[in-house]
């Protein structure tokens, strides 16, 4: 059991870095001259390859994580919390803020990260397939938000400062407001700055910190209003129905005691 | 509307065309056949709104990517003014080259976002989970579940602002959202119980595959190494500049790995899945459309890199280039559509509800 | 079939177990009914039978179980769902797919059938439970009693020896849970299938089975044998069962066909008094009658124009004795006021000219509503005094609880117009209605959110702008003052009733409005929940009940009005329209009352038949 924990645990490494590269791409990619054979010439594959790949990584994961003993408990509690996610996503709110964070964090902190990842993961889906639309960018929003459910269950446990606990649950919120979207940015910014100076390639140092300084500027032209909604809402909302949901989490948690750690019972 | 499956095949044939395409010609006539399929099967969906909604913000982000193109880049030879210098990043020569690669980089964006707008009209939800492969057995019961419980969550949500209304309470603030979300998570989580005991009672537990612990780590670490290969493959593609196709050999390899541990992983599942057996010529020409398209689209990348892209910046024309043949080819997505709109064309006008069975009907004939 | 020995369970962190030493045979092929009081343990007993007691609850068993051949301890649910079938309560909580064919397809698709194989049982499936035409339809959009027919055909599926049921139709109305049941009934016949049904509404199965199992709970020994025995010793019999009892008829008659030949020789016997009639009586054990100010309303039809120029006062009703047609086209019910000017209607009338007639609460006039196009209310009219109590029905469907929202403000009339308290609706907000209208929903989870008993009751006030702890008295008014301190929604259903009650009434409005109280909870609570109405009725409160329960209107209503498809089909006193109602008359009426007009109303109650024997 607890090699089969190891190496779940290792496939989902992985594939975050996967994705994470996959995201980052742009910061690294070699420059889209195309007569220049060599580097350039693959670029323009670069967003289908790393969809696919991406993908990939997800269906790893999933059927990682769901390959063990199925649990009907955690299954149902799953979907029913992914449910209620996707709707929150739906919500619109000031900024186009939508509160899709708080319950991964939440949950990621009471029942675990596998159980934050997943929660995170597949509301998006969900959201997805009631109205927001499934599209190329779906494997990198799921990534993301599971990883906001995952990280979540590495915070400290505040349990005997509630108050403490939710704020510190808030603040990670706020965070992952902005992290999400500058990840996120990161799929459209290619499209729109591909061709960078021929000359432009990767080099440690110069053509790094020039890419930042290109991004940063898309960054704060087309999303970080939105971000600021959605860093600020979801932190908000969590601080305000943070402790009666945990409260009601762990209520729920204790009564049927389920396990959640890769998703194998006791 | 359809066999899903065949909607997912055209949609892929769309898509991978639209991704690896940069030629705003191409690119036109691709969307112009996605709309055509949108406005003929896509009709009766009530995702039509929302994605009404999307493909708006769409336009923006198009109309947004020309001029910040041009502000960023300053290549080209066609300069249309000029900005001092010492402006930091916009300083410089505004070209049309310039705009014009942005203008084609918002038209690829929003083309991709017809094609998923049109895939998300013409299938249902429930249907396409039922295509989810076995290995993501769990995933899929998640997401079901989920799908399940979403109209009668909002049923919910109705009636527990109707019974705080009620009782007193009003909207003053954020505070006031307490007494609506926390009884909706309690129900939902009520809610979750039952249906987990009424599952077990079904059957639904136990160990998902027939596969022995150690089988099963076997797989995993396969795919951990499938991963690392895949992760390798990136860094060369980046780094090693050299030998590129290296990194992309990698890559598929990696990839490959993955489908076949995944289809291992499928093969122990102890699950069996009913299939309704329901497919029309309807649906061969939805999905063969999808498919002739993107086959032959990467055929013509394959034997000419060039043709598909469009780089305006010097020292080559500002003007795309256009083959009559691959707009030939890519004018068959749109095919779906045609045939949708004669077959309504050849059906007597009748209110929606029974154009919808008729259409049912229509389908399941053998 | 089924063979328990000395099983004994107590849940995790009891003190006591729930079910102590208990031992019970089933032979294949019976229909056993249990029945028992809440938290006696039939749920618990009927989990014993496939395993999810004790793995999906953990806690302690002892004792062996035997059933269709396994050992549900050591074959866990999923062992025996190829043997048991189980269907819940809620016909909500049970499905995990939106299509009903992919709903019964998902339980041998865990069990690994081969397609064919699962095709063809889904055909028998599809017939056996009359469903063909639900194929493709979204689960969502079934009624309740189709979505648990679709329960059934579910595990069905299966082919499993034995089916269990807990109270499948506790969330159902009348007709869904007939239908329910005859299914059950058909089942058990043509197929031989081993069916164990629990339920609180006796009556309604009692006839199809073959044995009863009774658990009076606090650990003691069941009573199990044939219906008629055993429902001679629970303490709370349907009434034509506690009729029988108290008549010492022999043997019990379960149905109304079977209790015809006694109630004719009791009738003969009275023939005298020109048959059995309730005379209420300042002695009555009747809960109604004791009551100050309970303003008794006769049934002539009303000339609501005059009312309605003068609401506050409490005048003088002139009766007419044809009933009048109202604008709009809605039809009045036509209710007889002939030959009425003895026994019961002279009393009656007596109390009319006495009592305080109070003044008009709820005034509404010719009111439609529609939802999306679709009418639910078609030219609805009534009045309601001041301290009357009212029940209204009616199919689901047919407009209950659409009237009930407009009452309170949360809808306002689209034609017509309604007067509460003297309050326009269209002009009024929900906010000033309830300050005088409590209105509790049928479900009270959707209240339930704090974390004790006392917030809920805070919460309500200071919402009103009331200070947060004049309510306590309440909780011990309703009996749950011993709770104060628990979580709500870990009580039971009945005690969750009654915490919403608690919570509305703690603003105390004067008129309370209740919307089916009694779905799902078993006779005693029932009791207790009338008790407590009366309380209310005794403080001088209006009370509104919108109820499927015919017994429950029967007791606590002393006026009825049945809407059907939106209109005001009758309006009456409770006695004349009950007893006249093909679909709402209780058994006792059934038993008793005569298809043509008769001169007296029929007895409703038991009380009623007891009270009129010499």
């Amino acid at each position: 059991m607890r090699t089969a924990r190891l190496l779940t645990a290792a496939i989902l490494a992985l594939a975050s870095l996967i994705g994470l590269a996959a995201l980052l791409y742009p910061f690294v990619s070699p420059p889209a001259a195309p007569a220049v054979m060599g580097p350039g010439a693959h670029s323009q594959d670069a967003p289908l390859i790393t969809i696919v790949l991406v993908a990939l990584c997800l269906g790893a994961v999933l059927a990682a994580l769901g390959s063990g003993e199925t649990n009907s408990k955690m299954v149902a509690i799953l979907g029913v919390l992914t449910a209620v996610n996707a709707v929150l996503r739906a919500v619109p709110g000031p900024a186009g803020f939508a509160a899709v964070f708080m319950l991964p964090v939440l949950c990621g902190y009471a029942y675990g990260p596998t159980f934050g990842f997943l929660l995170g993961t597949l509301s998006i889906l969900v959201s997805g397939l009631i109205g927001a639309g499934v599209g190329p960018w779906l494997p990198f929003q799921m990534f993301v938000t599971g990883w906001v459910g995952l990280t979540a269950g590495w915070l400290p446990r505040l349990g005997r400062w509630p108050r403490l606990e939710v704020a510190m649950l808030g603040l990670w919120g706020l965070v992952w407001g902005f992290l999400f979207g500058a990840l996120l940015n990161l799929w459209f910014w290619p499209y729109v700055f591909q061709a960078q100076q021929a000359e432009m390639y990767w080099q440690p140092g110069v053509g790094l910190l020039e890419t930042l300084r290109r991004y940063a500027a898309f960054y704060v032209v087309t999303s970080l209003w939105w971000d600021i909604g959605r860093a600020a809402g979801n932190a908000g909302l969590t601080w305000l129905l943070g402790m009666p949901l945990l409260r009601l989490l762990r209520r729920f948690g204790r009564r049927f005691r389920f396990v959640v750690a890769g998703m194998s019972p006791e | 509307m359809g066999h899903t499956l065949a909607w997912l095949l055209w949609t892929l044939g769309a898509a991978v065309p639209a991704l690896l395409i940069r030629n705003p010609l191409y690119l036109a006539i691709i969307g112009l056949a996605a709309a055509v399929v949108y406005a003929a099967a896509g009709q009766g969906s009530d995702q039509a709104q929302s994605w009404r909604a999307l493909l708006k913000i769409g336009a923006l982000m198009w109309f947004v990517a020309i001029p910040l193109n041009a502000l960023m880049v300053h290549q080209g030879r066609y300069v249309l003014f000029r900005l001092p210098l010492d402006w930091p990043l916009v300083g410089g020569a505004i070209t049309l080259e310039a705009m014009a690669y942005g203008f084609v980089a918002g038209l690829a964006i929003w083309v991709l976002l017809l094609i998923f707008a049109t895939f998300n009209v013409c299938v249902d939800a429930s249907e396409l989970l039922r295509l989810a492969p076995p290995f993501l057995y769990q995933a899929g019961v998640v997401t079901s579940i989920a799908l399940t419980f979403m109209p009668q969550m909002l049923s919910s949500a109705r009636e527990i602002r109707e019974a705080q209304r009620i009782r007193g309470h009003r909207f003053r603030g954020w505070r006031s959202l307490l007494p609506l979300f926390v009884p909706l998570v309690t129900t939902g989580l009520e809610h979750a119980i039952q249906l987990a005991e009424s599952m077990e009672a079904r059957g639904f537990g136990g160990e998902l595959t027939g596969m022995s612990p150690r089988q099963g780590n076997r797989l995993r670490l396969a795919m951990i190494v499938a991963l690392a290969m895949a992760l390798a493959g990136l860094f060369l593609q980046t780094y090693y500049r050299q030998r590129p196709e290296l990194g992309l050999a990698m890559l598929a390899t990696a990839g490959l790995a993955l489908i076949a541990c995944f289809a291992a992983l499928g093969r122990h599942v102890r699950r069996s899945r009913f299939r309704r057996t329901d497919r029309s010529a309807a649906d061969l020409v939805v999905a063969g459309s999808g498919l002739i398209v993107a086959l032959g689209v990467v055929a013509v990348r394959a034997m000419d890199r060039m043709a598909l892209i469009y780089y305006p910046y010097p020292p080559y024309s500002p003007f795309p280039a256009f083959d009559p043949l691959v707009g030939a080819l890519l004018m068959l997505l749109a095919v779906p559509g045609v045939v949708w709109m004669l077959r309504e064309a050849g059906r007597p006008v009748s209110p929606s509800a029974s154009a919808d069975s008729a259409a049912d009907a229509a389908e399941h004939a053998p | 079939m089924i063979a328990l020995e000395r099983l004994t369970y107590s849940y995790p962190g009891a003190p006591r177990p729930v079910l102590r030493d208990l031992s019970l045979r089933i032979a294949e092929g019976e229909m056993v009914l249990v029945v028992g009081a809440s938290g006696a343990g039939k749920s618990t007993l009927l989990r014993c039978l496939n395993g999810l007691v004790p793995h999906f609850y953990g806690g302690a068993i002892a004792g062996s179980l035997r059933v269709a051949g396994r050992d549900p301890i050591a074959a866990q649910p999923r062992g025996m769902s190829a043997v048991v079938g189980f269907v819940f309560q809620d016909p909500e909580t049970q499905f995990v797919v939106d299509t009903v064919e992919s709903e019964l397809v998902f339980a041998m698709e865990n069990h690994n059938l081969p397609p064919a194989a699962m095709r063809e049982r889904l055909e028998r499936v599809l017939d056996r439970l009359a469903i063909r035409h639900l194929r493709q339809r979204r689960i969502s959009t079934l009624s309740g009693g189709e979505k648990q027919r679709v329960a059934i055909a579910s595990v069905l599926t299966l082919e499993p020896r034995v089916l269990v049921l807990d109270e499948p139709t506790s969330q159902l109305d009348p007709e869904a849970a007939d239908d329910v049941l005859s299914t059950l009934q058909r089942l058990n016949r043509e197929l031989a299938l081993t069916v164990i049904v629990s339920e609180h509404r006796i009556e309604r199965v009692a006839p199809y089975v073959h044995r009863v199992v009774y658990l009076p709970g606090e650990g003691q020994p069941l009573l199990d044998g044939a219906p008629r025995d055993v429902l001679a010793q629970v303490p709370f019999a349907p009434p034509l069962v506690a009729l029988g009892r108290a008549l010492g008829w022999e043997p019990l008659p379960l149905t109304v066909e079977e209790a015809a030949p006694y109630a004719r020789a009791l009738r003969e016997a009275l023939s005298g008094s020109g048959g059995p009639s309730p005379q209420p009586s300042p002695q009555s054990t009747g809960d109604r009658v004791q009551r100050e100010g309970a303003a008794v309303v006769p049934s002539e039809a009303r000339d609501l124009d005059a009312l309605s120029e003068a609401p506050g006062e409490s005048g003088r009703p002139s009766p007419h004795p044809s009933p009048r047609v109202q604008g709009g086209g809605a039809e009045r019910p036509v209710v007889p006021s002939v030959g009425r000017r003895h026994g019961v209607a002279q009393d009656l009338d007596a109390h009319a000219d006495e009592s305080a007639d109070g003044p008009v609460e709820i005034l509404v006039d010719d009111l439609w509503h529609a939802y999306n196009g679709r009418p639910a209310l078609r030219g609805v009219s009534l009045a309601v005094r001041r301290g009357e109590a009212v029940a209204i029905m009616g199919r689901n469907g047919s407009g209950k609880t659409t009237l009930l929202k407009h009452l309170v403000g949360l809808l306002t009339p689209a034609r017509g117009s309604v007067r509460v308290a003297g309050m326009d609706t269209r002009r009024a907000t929900v906010e000033d209605l309830i300050r005088v209208v409590g209105y509790v929903p049928q479900n009270p989870n959707a209240l339930l959110f704090a974390d004790t008993v006392r917030e809920e009751l805070a919460f309500t006030r200071r919402s009103h702008g009331l200070d947060a702890s004049g309510a306590d008295g309440l909780l011990d008014t309703l009996g749950i003052a011993a709770h104060a301190e628990d979580y709500p929604r870990d009580l039971s259903v009945g005690e969750r009733q009654r915490v919403a009650l608690a919570a509305i009434l703690a603003a105390e409005p004067e008129i309370i409005l209740l919307d089916e109280p009694t779905r799902g909870i078993d006779a005693l609570q029932k009791g207790a929940l009338l008790r407590y109405l009366a309380e209310e009725r005794a403080r001088g409160r209006t009370l509104l009940l919108s109820t499927h329960d015919v017994e429950l209107a029967a007791e606590a209503a002393d006026r009825v009005i049945i809407l059907e498809e939106g209109r005001v089909a009758a309006d009456g006193p409770a006695r004349e329209v009950l007893g006249r109602s093909p679909v709402f008359a209780p058994q006792i009426a059934r038993l008793f009352g005569e298809p043509d007009a008769q001169a007296s109303p029929a007895p409703m109650t038991v009380d009623d038949v007891l009270r009129s024997l010499p």
